[in-house]
């Protein structure tokens, strides 16, 4: 899994993932975000366009980032998301707790 | 630069002592023979060069014995040799061959005559030694009168290593205050007209020799020919040809040549030969070097830092494929380095590490994961045993509604459940709901959720009591679990019912006035446990006589086939209305039946649970 954390203007943080969220991958995709979260990174930006697979562990991963940010309400949002990985989050009925975003500048828009 | 993760300290300081162990071993039995095993290929590999110009090898062989007669030759023809040589002005001349015990005084005498004309001949003795460190007493000298007029002596000992083979010779041997020369160094001294300092610079270790080719790779000319061509118009260009070489002369009949050695070669190198290719190496000065020990270990240190990073966290075969093909490029440099530089690199050093590392980490991962796959299906062993224990065994009995639930868990376990209580003593509360995530933790979670449930149900209010549930497991923590739940309350009574839904599959409501099923669907609700505030509505129906309401988890909705297909909203309801006459625990196995036949032999990948009610 690649994972780049960019941080832009007015305070987003943008990451980018790539490949397969399962598993194996999710740990160090959890560890990365815990390190936003350590500096309460008010905005984060997911960007979801090269990954095209998600399993229930990865889902997690994302709850765990959502629940976390709560605390000191930041702004989530998740963009790119392919039919399939969309599908996930649709049938664990997460649309309904996340922000899915079309690109990146409705993304921007929401967080901002 | 980052530092990539397998490369820890301890990774690196095990490497290098593989490095260090391996350079070390390369020069010690048994493995410094393997590497000269494969010296020998790389001999081979090379192929044959121009032995040294002025290099001439002067053969008594089979013809020569038949034509001359038997050895041993009268001394007095050697002597006569010399003097026919004498014109030719050979640089220097070496006798492969002892003298030393007397023949008749006359003979002796002669060639005494001729070693003293040439004035350029060194004579040869030897130690009666197997190894160097056994090189005590000389043996062999030639007589004194043949030793006088000699310009030189030199010992002939040739070392061959514990296969047989011989590569290298010990030039230089001192023993008790005395020095001694090997013959092919005293013939090179005297080729280059070296003194005693040049020979004081010539360490006593063994040199390589770098052998040009086989035997007849040298130029050879046999003994008698020379005889003949003394005096015959055509023999001046041999003897032109002659001059300012160094000529070694030697046996190579089959019944003299006795010392007949396995070289990289031939198995079959006569003893001149072996002496011939040492004078090669020396007048042309292209030694054989080893590789320097820290620099050996440096270089396998990377090499092994290599192959590591590429079989790490790689398939067994693809790692193997990869280890091959570095192998195989690293002999192949090997080989440049020797015919280009002549640096012999000992591959094997480099190969039984390499295939010794990829060994231990194939094996280190496939016990790893083998052992992990045994702790993982422990804990899901576990955790189904307290999914299973958190579970109602017994239905509730309800007037006015007959229940039936099944749960069939997967292999994995997904943390499904359900629970059927009373409420207001005379309706029925019945929940489904779906953890996520899988193991201990999942269990755990669901426990609590169960718990929090079955205090919150007081409430008459599905939504109320989603809600509370919500807010209880939101504020637990930050696990990333969460749980989908439908929750439904039952009115005998009334034949009334009220449902809200936090994320989960739909509510099936089959009318039996309609002969059909419809989803049931709330407006607002997402998956419980992550957010305090999610929002929860409750819709309220009527229902008749014979209806049914069924709920399930997306263990029966996706269930897939081989095709990849999933069973469907669709395949649900129209099993539901096939049955619908039927008690409600066989429309449960109509249900269950209809899967199984639509997914056939495909595995199970999430529980699969089915609760129903009928109005009766």
């Amino acid at each position: 899994m690649k994972i780049q954390t960019k941080t832009g203007s007015e305070g987003i943080d943008t990451i980018l993932l790539e490949g397969d969220l399962d598993f194996h991958s999710s740990p160090e995709v959890r560890t990365e975000l815990a390190k936003l979260v350590d500096r309460q990174s008010k905005k984060i930006v997911i960007d979801l366009h090269k990954v095209s697979y998600i399993d229930s562990s990865g889902l997690a991963t994302f709850v765990e980032l959502y629940q976390k940010m709560k605390r000191y309400s930041g702004k989530l949002v998740l963009f790119g998301l392919s039919p399939g990985v969309r599908s996930v989050f649709i049938i664990a009925k997460l649309d309904a707790i996340f922000k899915l975003a079309k690109d990146e500048k409705e993304a921007a828009a929401f967080v901002a | 630069m980052k530092i990539p993760p397998y490369l820890t300290l301890k990774n690196g300081a095990i490497l290098l002592a593989v490095s260090v162990a391996a350079a070390f071993l390369s020069r010690t039995p048994p493995f410094n023979i393997l590497e000269k095993r494969l010296l020998n290929h790389s001999f081979q590999i090379r192929g044959a060069e121009p032995p040294h110009p002025d290099l001439v090898i002067i053969e008594i062989n089979d013809e020569s014995l038949h034509r001359v007669g038997s050895w041993p030759w009268p001394r007095g023809f050697h002597g006569q040799f010399l003097k026919i040589l004498a014109p030719a002005q050979a640089k220097v001349i070496f006798f492969d061959m002892f003298f030393p015990e007397k023949s008749n005084e006359q003979n002796d005498a002669l060639f005494a005559e001729g070693i003293e004309k040439a004035g350029n001949v060194i004579l040869s003795y030897y130690f009666p030694a197997t190894q160097p460190k056994e090189m005590r007493e000389p043996q062999g000298l030639p007589i004194e009168v043949l030793k006088k007029s000699a310009k030189h002596l030199g010992f002939v000992n040739v070392f061959p290593d514990s296969d047989g083979y011989v590569r290298e010779i010990k030039l230089k041997h001192s023993d008790q205050g005395r020095t001694y020369y090997h013959s092919s160094l005293v013939t090179a001294a005297e080729y280059f007209g070296w003194v005693q300092k040049d020979l004081q610079k010539i360490p006593e270790k063994p040199f390589l020799i770098n052998f040009p080719g086989p035997y007849l790779n040298f130029r050879v000319i046999p003994y008698e020919k020379i005889i003949q061509a003394y005096g015959y118009p055509g023999g001046k260009a041999l003897f032109d040809s002659l001059k300012g070489k160094a000529l070694l002369i030697g046996h190579t009949a089959t019944g003299t040549a006795l010392d007949l050695k396995p070289s990289p070669f031939s198995t079959h190198y006569p003893g001149v030969a072996l002496q011939a290719s040492m004078v090669h190496t020396l007048l042309t000065g292209k030694y054989i070097r080893r590789l320097p020990l820290d620099l050996h270990i440096l270089m396998l240190f990377c090499f092994l830092i290599l192959i590591l990073s590429f079989t790490q966290n790689r398939k067994p075969v693809k790692g193997f494929l990869f280890t091959f093909a570095s192998l195989v490029i690293a002999f192949l440099l090997i080989q440049v380095c020797f015919i280009y530089f002549r640096l012999w690199i000992p591959f094997a050093s480099f190969g039984i590490p390499s295939l010794l590392v990829f060994l231990t980490i194939t094996l280190y991962s496939f016990v790893k994961v083998h052992f992990e796959k045994e702790l993982y299906s422990r804990e899901l062993s576990l955790a189904t045993k307290i999914q299973a224990n958190l579970l109602r065994s017994e239905m509730p009995e309800i007037p006015g509604i007959e229940i039936a639930a099944v749960m069939i868990p997967a292999r994995h376990v997904g943390g499904d459940l359900y629970d059927i209580i009373t409420v207001d003593q005379t309706k029925c509360g019945i929940s489904i709901g779906d953890v996520s995530g899988k193991g201990v933790p999942a269990a755990l979670f669901m426990s609590k959720a169960i718990s929090e449930f079955r205090r919150e149900s007081h409430a008459l209010n599905p939504s109320e009591v989603i809600k509370n549930l919500n807010i209880k497991l939101a504020e637990g923590g930050f696990s990333g679990l969460f749980i989908t739940m439908l929750y439904l309350i039952i009115d005998p009574k009334t034949r009334s019912f009220v449902y809200a839904n936090g994320g989960h599959d739909p509510l099936f409501f089959y009318q039996k006035s309609k002969n059909e099923v419809a989803v049931l669907v709330t407006e607002t609700g997402g998956p419980l446990g992550i957010d305090e505030i999610t929002e929860f509505d409750q819709k309220e129906a009527q229902a008749e006589l014979g209806d049914i309401l069924i709920l399930e988890t997306d263990g029966i909705k996706e269930a897939m086939n081989a095709k990849r297909e999933l069973f469907g909203l669709e395949r649900i309801q129209a099993a539901i209305i096939e049955a619908a006459d039927k008690p409600a625990a066989e429309i449960i196995q109509h249900l269950q039946l209809r899967v199984s036949q639509f997914v056939k032999n495909a595995p199970q990948h999430d529980d699969m649970t089915i609760v129903c009610a009928k109005f009766v």
